[in-house]
């Protein structure tokens, strides 16, 4: 698969705060890059530096092999965006919307029309072409935004928290949507919150924090870099206290916590521990309602490598 | 095209705001044409004053008739004569002295004595006695007979002068067509400045603005569209203005100055055009947008001399309002309502103010191109 885009010692400073560090990856083909990081960890400073949108310090931006700068525009043509925030026109119905940032790229009227009209099948909008924006949900309203930079067929597809404050549906519809530019040959940068998002479309994440990338790999990979391996869960209603100690006391290299009627064991190496786990239940003669096991999540591995503090 | 398509589909949600402002132009540039001092006909005006004849001669009644038929004789007492010259009541009292008729017959140049409360009437009164005694001397030289003398400055008295008033164009029809398009700035640059800043302010928000930089639309290309777009526009305001001045003040329009004032309209226009793209690169809250225009197009009419005549402005004011665009395109108007010719050599003050007021719009559209330019970034 060939290199879309290579990012090269990308460096931005605002000032004293240096918000992108000696950053460097690359996006091939065909693949959606999921962008992770907690709030200010530089993500969206990236993507506008990509976009010259901001200007920055040091660095080298190549897409499809060209350097990229504000008049690359042989370079843009091909490239599509999705901000957080919906950019639409209030003033124009969701035809003219798509039509008229479509029309930024596209000159010629009739396959104008016929890519309106894909963007619209894919984004789920047959029906509201002659709404205006203030008449749409917010779910709708991040579909209309969708459309607008994806109704020029573009080759690279930078898509910033598209789904913020979208109910479940509609996020489907959107992710699925996604994947169907990817399968139609479209590269993809996805910057979001959300694990699961990520864990569903990326073919590949990229962890940033203090504008650094502090891990990179697949959704697989990634978790392999966590200490924790496997989760049991156990429902105990009443746990005595020289139990839990004779449990302990059995298991001294696993990690074992006693709350709210629910016992935890934190497994740091190995897998399907829930057989001998059982075994040793009955032997120590704790009686519970319910067991289950949990793999590490991307979640997991995210406040493992980035902290649980607090972030702006 | 489409930038253009898409700039006239958001002036047309702006149509309410067009019409509010075309309806005050309309109701006020009219009512405002109407309005001017009409000097097409005459009608002599009576001062009021007090005669004091102290002469029975032929001459002095002749003199006393004059008197009669072109003031208004009161009669006040000679006590109460200062108090009414005080109060106004009376411009001023002459004394016709003792033997006036017999000294001017023999050739003495007797004087009429008169005292005046000092105001126009009274200087008014004071040409009529002289016109009068200067005929009457000029007779008396030459007349053998009081009765010969008095039938001479008689008929002489009593002759008028037929007046025709070579221009075709009286002041007011000029002071109409002045008003009309002196009030027009207002509503123009209002017209113009405010819809193209509310529309532009969507352009230039900041996520399209966005999206339209990471677009594949050269720079160059687009702000091309925008001010053909803001052109055509501020075209239709201007050529809606020239028809709304064909049927309000068609005879200014349609004489030798009609082309002037429309020319000197067509550079307004042109400024308040560039005005608008400068002022729409750094105005994007359209909250923000109607105040700030307002204080703009209603502060250069004030000071300018559109709504308050420029005779009442201080000097302090005037000299500001040589900095405003308005002040240059008023001059020219004010100075064809004015002129006496409009031969090329008389015509230097216009092409002056002309090439201010163009001035004035190529500075603005340089400085919005260079704001623009200067914000093609994000974080500009």
């Amino acid at each position: 698969m060939s290199v879309i885009l290579e990012v090269n010692g990308l460096t931005k400073e605002y000032k004293e705060l240096r918000a992108v560090d000696d950053l460097s990856f690359q996006l091939s083909e065909n693949e959606i890059l999921g962008l992770l990081g907690p709030n200010g960890s530089g993500k969206s400073t990236t993507m506008n530096c990509i976009l010259s949108l901001l200007k920055y310090n040091s660095g080298s931006i190549q897409i499809f092999g060209k350097e990229m700068s504000p008049s690359a525009y042989d370079i843009k043509k091909d490239i599509g965006v999705i901000f957080q925030d919906v950019a639409v026109f209030q003033e124009l119905t969701v035809y003219k919307n798509i039509d008229y940032f479509c029309g930024l790229y596209i000159r010629d009227k009739k396959q104008r029309k016929q890519y309106i009209e894909e963007a619209i099948e894919l984004t789920g909008l047959e029906d509201y072409k002659k709404f205006y924006p203030k008449q749409l949900s917010g779910g709708l309203l991040r579909r209309l935004n969708i459309a607008c930079g994806i109704a020029h067929k573009p080759k690279l597809l930078f898509f910033d928290e598209p789904t913020v404050a979208v109910d479940p549906q509609s996020r489907n519809n959107i992710l699925e949507g996604i994947e169907k530019l990817r399968d139609n040959g479209a590269s993809v940068i996805y910057t979001t919150h959300y694990m699961e998002e990520v864990e569903q479309i990326c073919d590949r994440i990229i962890i940033m924090d203090k504008g650094k990338i502090i891990a990179g790999g697949t959704s697989d990979s990634l978790k392999e870099l966590t200490k924790v391996k496997e989760k049991i869960i156990v429902e105990v209603p009443k746990l005595s206290e020289s139990k839990l100690d004779k449990l302990k006391e059995s298991q001294k290299d696993i990690d074992i916590v006693y709350q709210h009627g629910m016992l935890t064991f934190t497994y740091k190496d190995g897998s399907d521990h829930i057989t001998a786990l059982i075994d040793r239940l009955r032997d120590t003669g704790i009686r519970y309602t319910r067991i289950y096991s949990e793999r590490p999540t991307l979640n997991d591995v995210f406040l493992e490598l980035t902290g649980k503090e607090l972030r702006d | 095209m489409i930038v253009c398509k898409a700039f006239l589909s958001v002036i047309k949600n702006n149509i309410v705001m067009i019409i509010i402002y075309s309806a005050i132009f309309l109701i006020f540039g009219i009512a405002n044409s109407q309005i001017g001092d009409s000097v097409s006909s005459f009608e002599n005006s009576k001062p009021p004053i007090c005669l004091d004849c102290n002469d029975d001669s032929a001459i002095s009644k002749c003199l006393k008739e004059y008197l009669e038929n072109n003031a208004e004789i009161k009669d006040v007492p000679e006590k109460d004569r200062d108090d009414a010259l005080f109060y106004k009541e009376i411009s001023c009292v002459v004394m016709i002295p003792e033997n006036y008729g017999k000294d001017a017959e023999e050739g003495k140049r007797p004087e009429i004595q008169i005292k005046t409360a000092g105001n126009y009437n009274a200087e008014f009164v004071k040409l009529m006695l002289g016109r009068f005694t200067r005929v009457l001397f000029a007779y008396a030289d030459t007349s053998v007979t009081e009765h010969e003398l008095v039938n001479a400055v008689s008929s002489a008295m009593e002759s008028t002068v037929n007046v025709e008033i070579a221009n075709d164009l009286d002041e007011k029809t000029l002071i109409a067509a002045t008003n009309f398009f002196n009030f027009a700035a207002y509503s123009m640059m209002a017209c113009i400045v405010f819809i193209i800043c509310l529309v532009l302010s969507s352009f230039n928000e900041r996520m399209i603005r966005s999206r339209t930089i990471v677009s594949s639309m050269p720079r160059s290309r687009y702000n091309f569209y925008i001010l053909i777009s803001s052109g055509i526009y501020s075209l239709v305001i201007w050529l809606a203005l020239v028809l709304i001045s064909l049927f309000v003040v068609r005879k200014g329009v349609m004489s030798d100055r009609g082309i002037y004032y429309i020319a000197n309209a067509f550079l307004y226009m042109l400024m308040s055009l560039s005005m608008a793209f400068m002022l729409s690169t750094f105005l994007r809250q359209k909250n923000a947008i109607s105040g700030i225009v307002n204080v703009i197009t209603l502060g250069c009419s004030f000071l300018c001399g559109i709504f308050v005549p420029e005779e009442y402005l201080s000097d302090v004011v005037k000299t500001i309002a040589h900095a405003l665009p308005p002040y240059w395109y008023v001059q020219t108007n004010e100075w064809l309502r004015r002129a006496e010719s409009l031969a090329p050599s008389a015509m230097t003050p216009v092409w002056i103010n002309y090439s201010v007021l163009f001035g004035f719009a190529v500075l603005f559209f340089a400085a919005g191109l260079v704001i623009s330019a200067k914000k093609s970034r994000i974080d500009a």
